[in-house]
């Protein structure tokens, strides 16, 4: 035992001797704040940012790998390195770093909003605020919007700068269905006629927990109450009664009679490409673009929204961590990513597809012009039936408590 | 009297608070086998794997040649053991496992010319690339022999080598031993817990009982004058009637009833349990009352109307009485 | 009869499926009730090769699983034999201590082992996530090599000892080539338990340790079998790879004639 102790330390040893001192610049993150962009270009120059973003979706990685990388490089002479880790675990191991005490943290960029946010602003472990320092934040984006003031209920505090923006819609197969309902009665009449075609992802996936807000939002007395003020169990509590109603009446009409649910997203996307339900849903008003694309989908996919209550979208961010060893560049990095040509590439169905937070009427008449008139694809609905459609996101905290409800009113009957 | 070739001194082993054997005491001459006999479980094995090194000595000191060995590392000892198994190697040939030991000290092309040498003398070198499985248990157990004399050990353990065979392969396998041990003039200590063995095999029979060597002597010698109880019960035959005396089975007889026994005679209270016949002769097994003992003697008398379970006597008569000579340990 | 009953359960269950996972990697999805059609797509395995850090990556991971490999080979044989031929007191609590990390949440675990490898300055390094795949996997190996020599028992290495072989040799020529079923499916596990955590090397490695579980994980959460299929076997082989390896080192390493070949006439 002694000898492989002996053995252990040996080899820990080596290990140590081969790690580098990291050397950091401290002075230089505490004084950004009175620095100007151009200062702050001059620190950028030939820094390296590290992204640090989920990495589960081709078109997205691509998008960031063959499109703004090299334009980056070229724009600002920052090297951006794209690295692909859970959300989750990124805050994870900020909150770690931050116990520890390292101030020179590997993260220099995140792509983050709702839940994850909340956690790493109440941690403090985000550098800010800076938005107001991203000229292409200032210039393009309605700053007042309070899609950018708050994200989930939480207040952003110019801590987090919009990327971009998604929109609830439903996927159906237009071969096996004429007229795709339109409000929540009518998506109970398709269920109800089309008996086992129709199901929703088990509260706790993403997008099931999404499918249930819009139940409450639909069955809610007021969707402004809900919007205005912060979570009480109380109003949750009367609000949500008969939202458990309407899906414990749906639950025998729908696939496998409702005896269990697709745990996730994945399995919903997998029950339709396979023909076994005729409608799938998404916090993603184009992904299903890529999806037929691919032959995933039937090419006979279309996409429509509830115009009652509507479609609840949500804007996702950037952030830059409080221990980045590059934050100016992270800035620099930010503000490319903002700009109408970034955002305009991002919108092409080839690449991500997804919709901008950019404000059109702010931009000139050919950036506005070549964001109008761009395709996004058969299955993606037309901008302006997005808009009128468009439903705020409510506090975060309606989220985990929606999940149990779920389990013990619907799941457990 | 001149040094002893092989000599132990004081030995013993403890473990915690159990002691397996102490103050053990032996010498051999060269080429000399000494047959350890004795119950099983007084620590015959861990004796040999004391001198082997596999173990060690509690206190006591082994010598060979006027060297003491029992600092020395297992590898660095003169010693070769063969085990109850045989033991070979299933990944090796038959003639990689018998030059297995040969390769520190010779190449692999004169340790194979050895090897095969060795084999073919014994009559063994039609199974040389053969692997271990394909032998049978005796021939098995004669490569594990060769494998240990090749490398010319001055001192070769055998531990109960013929206990895993069974009773016809062990008696053939013995006399094959106990001959080419003889040849190579091989210093040998034999550990056994048959008697019969002890005596085909040993120049000299030791018997280990109680943790201690009881006696030491010519196995006809220790048969016939026992020093001790121990001694009368595990090596001869003889029936302790106390501490201090004793009496050779053949000079004891049954009786069913008292009054048939004579006089001047010591008389115990026996159980009959039957009759065997062996080597012409007819023999009475019978259990003490007393001591829950068994006991064979030789009896000419028919007894076939005595009901197995009924009682009766053993005795002797005074004359044939004998005395433990406790003075005479070693011979 | 015994035997054609093996193979045909091994094809049915082996060969099938991976079949199967092949042709799914090179062919679009398939529609119950569709009739069969050959369209062959090499999109699955494009996608796999679209992130230029993909061979790296494949490096990386095989070179931190046969580091963990071989630690765990040295800790496992040397732990698995105190354990199995000495008694000592205390030795089934020591066993079931052992066996503890495995029941030790991988989160809870890696939180704990960030904070220490940030002090040791090992976090985002691989050498730090080296370390914590044996979390993981000692427990593992040393259950197995223990099982090894409780099997090998201590006879054959007594008998070597007594013909005047010293214990590397005795490791060497009985040991090691007698182990050797045991170390292949410690190997087998340790390498796969490697390649598959994500969760420890990520936060160790903090995203400057790119594995192939970083960059393969998140498509789990795709729908798009045709990428799956593609990652799932490099994923499937890999494991292979590196047992094949760790026998060529073994062989190497065994080679039973070598010590006769040295200084031969």
């Amino acid at each position: 035992m002694k000898k492989t102790m002996a053995v252990l330390t040996g080899i820990a040893g080596l290990f140590l001797m081969g790690c580098s001192n990291h050397t950091e610049d401290t002075n230089a993150a505490q004084n950004i704040k009175d620095k100007s962009w151009e200062e702050i270009l001059q620190e950028a120059d030939g820094e390296t940012v590290r992204l640090y973003m989920w990495g589960g979706d081709e078109g997205i990685n691509q998008y960031i790998d063959e499109y703004v990388k090299p334009e980056l490089q070229a724009e600002h002479n920052v090297t951006l390195d794209r690295i692909p880790l859970d959300t989750n675990e990124i805050i994870q191991k900020l909150e770690t770093e931050k116990r520890a005490g390292q101030d020179d943290g590997t993260i220099d960029l995140i792509w983050m909003n709702g839940e994850n946010f909340k956690r790493a602003k109440e941690n403090d472990l985000l550098f800010g605020p800076f938005t107001d320092q991203i000229p292409s934040y200032q210039a393009f984006y309605d700053t007042e919007s309070l899609d950018f003031q708050y994200d989930f209920g939480t207040e952003t505090d110019g801590l987090e700068a919009p990327w971009g923006k998604v929109q609830f819609v439903f996927h159906y197969d237009a071969s096996k269905i004429q007229e795709p309902p339109a409000t929540l009665d009518e998506l109970m009449k398709f269920a109800e006629e089309n008996p086992g075609r129709f199901t929703y992802p088990a509260a706790g996936d993403f997008t099931g927990d999404a499918f249930i807000r819009h139940v409450l939002y639909g069955k809610a007395s007021s969707i402004e109450q809900l919007l205005d003020s912060p979570f009480s169990e109380e109003v949750a509590e009367t609000e949500s009664e008969e939202v458990w109603a309407y899906l414990n009446d749906m639950t025998p009409h729908l696939w496998r009679s409702g005896a269990t649910y697709p745990s996730s997203l994945t399995e919903l996307d997998r029950l339709y490409s396979q023909g076994e339900v005729w409608m799938t849903m998404g916090y993603n008003e184009a992904r299903a673009e890529d999806l037929v694309e691919k032959g995933i989908f039937p090419e006979t996919t279309e996409s429509f929204v509830l115009q009652q209550p509507g479609s609840i979208g949500n804007t996702h961010f950037l952030s830059i961590p409080d221990n980045s060893r590059a934050k100016e560049g992270a800035m620099a990095a930010i503000d490319f990513l903002l700009s109408p040509e970034a955002q305009l590439a991002k919108l092409e169905p080839a690449y991500w597809g997804e919709n901008t937070p950019i404000d059109l009427a702010l931009l000139d008449d050919e950036d506005k012009a070549a964001f109008e008139e761009l395709d996004r694809g058969e299955t993606v609905i037309d901008q302006q039936t997005l808009t009128d459609a468009f439903l705020p996101e409510i506090d975060a905290e309606y989220v985990p408590w929606l999940q149990e409800k779920w389990i013990d009113e619907v799941a457990s009957q | 009297m001149k040094e002893a070739y092989f000599s132990l001194e004081g030995a013993a082993k403890t473990y915690g608070s159990k002691t397996i054997f102490q103050s053990i005491n032996l010498s051999l001459n060269e080429g000399e086998i000494l047959s350890i006999v004795g119950p099983s479980g007084t620590g015959k094995s861990t004796l040999l794997r004391c001198i082997a090194g596999l173990e060690s000595f509690s206190s006591g000191h082994a010598n060979l040649q006027g060297k003491q060995f029992d600092g020395y590392k297992v590898q660095d000892r003169p010693v070769g053991m063969v085990f109850q198994q045989p033991l070979l190697f299933p990944h090796l040939t038959v003639l990689e496992n018998v030059i297995y030991g040969l390769k520190l000290t010779m190449s692999h092309r004169s340790a194979k010319a050895e090897g095969i040498t060795y084999l073919k003398s014994v009559g063994l070198d039609e199974y040389l690339n053969e692997y271990p499985h394909s032998l049978s248990g005796g021939q098995q157990q004669r490569i594990a022999l060769i494998r240990a004399l090749i490398v010319k050990p001055k001192l070769l353990l055998l531990d109960e080598p013929f206990s895993s065979l069974d009773p016809d392969r062990r008696r053939e396998l013995r006399d094959w031993v106990r001959m080419l041990l003889k040849e190579e003039r091989m210093t040998a200590l034999f550990v056994t817990h048959d008697r019969e063995e002890s005596m085909l095999l040993g120049d000299k029979v030791a018997i280990l009982a109680e943790g201690k060597i009881q006696q030491t002597g010519d196995p006809k010698h220790v048969y016939e004058n026992p020093v001790n109880e121990y001694a009368a019960r595990h090596y001869a035959d003889a029936i302790v009637l106390n501490e201090t005396i004793y009496a050779l089975n053949h000079d004891v007889k049954w009786s069913t009833s008292h009054e048939t026994i004579p006089e001047d005679t010591i008389s115990l209270k026996a159980e009959w349990i039957n009759q065997t016949y062996q080597y012409g002769e007819s023999y009475a097994h019978v259990k003490l009352v007393e001591t829950n003992r068994r006991c064979i003697i030789p009896e000419k008398g028919h007894f076939s109307y005595v009901k197995p379970g009924s009682r009766g006597f053993i005795w002797v008569k005074q004359r044939d009485v004998r005395l433990f000579d406790k003075e005479q340990v070693n011979e | 009869m015994k035997r054609s009953l093996f193979y045909s359960l091994a094809i049915l269950f082996f060969l099938f499926p991976a079949i199967l996972l092949g042709l799914k990697s090179v062919t679009p999805i398939w529609r119950w009730g569709e009739p069969l059609s050959f369209n062959w797509t090499l999109r699955g395995w494009t996608s796999f090769w679209m992130d230029d850090r993909i061979l790296h990556a494949l490096w990386l991971s095989l070179l931190i699983a046969l580091t963990v490999t071989l630690i765990n080979l040295a800790v496992g044989m040397m732990a698995g034999k105190a354990l199995s031929h000495s008694s000592f007191k205390g030795k089934s609590m020591l066993e079931t201590l052992l066996l503890l990390p495995l029941f030790v949440p991988a989160m809870a675990a890696a939180i704990g082992l960030h904070i220490t490898m940030i002090r040791l300055g090992l976090a985002n390094h691989w050498t730090g996530v080296v370390i914590v795949h044996l979390v993981p996997t000692i427990p593992y190996t040393i259950k197995i090599m223990k099982a090894g020599y409780d099997r090998l028992g201590s006879d054959l290495i007594d008998q070597s000892r007594m013909l005047k072989a010293g214990p590397f040799r005795t490791f060497r020529e009985i040991e090691l080539p007698l182990l050797l079923p045991s170390v292949r499916s410690a190997v087998f596990l340790v390498v796969t338990i490697s390649m598959s955590q994500y969760v420890l090397t990520a936060i160790i490695g903090g995203g400057s340790v790119i594995t192939l579980p970083i960059i393969y994980y998140p498509f789990l959460q795709s729908v798009d079998d045709t990428v799956m299929a593609a990652f799932s076997i490099v994923f499937a082989i890999l494991p292979v790879f590196a047992v094949l390896i760790i026998e060529l080192i073994s062989r190497f390493f065994i080679t039973k004639n070598s010590f006769f070949n040295r200084g031969a006439v």
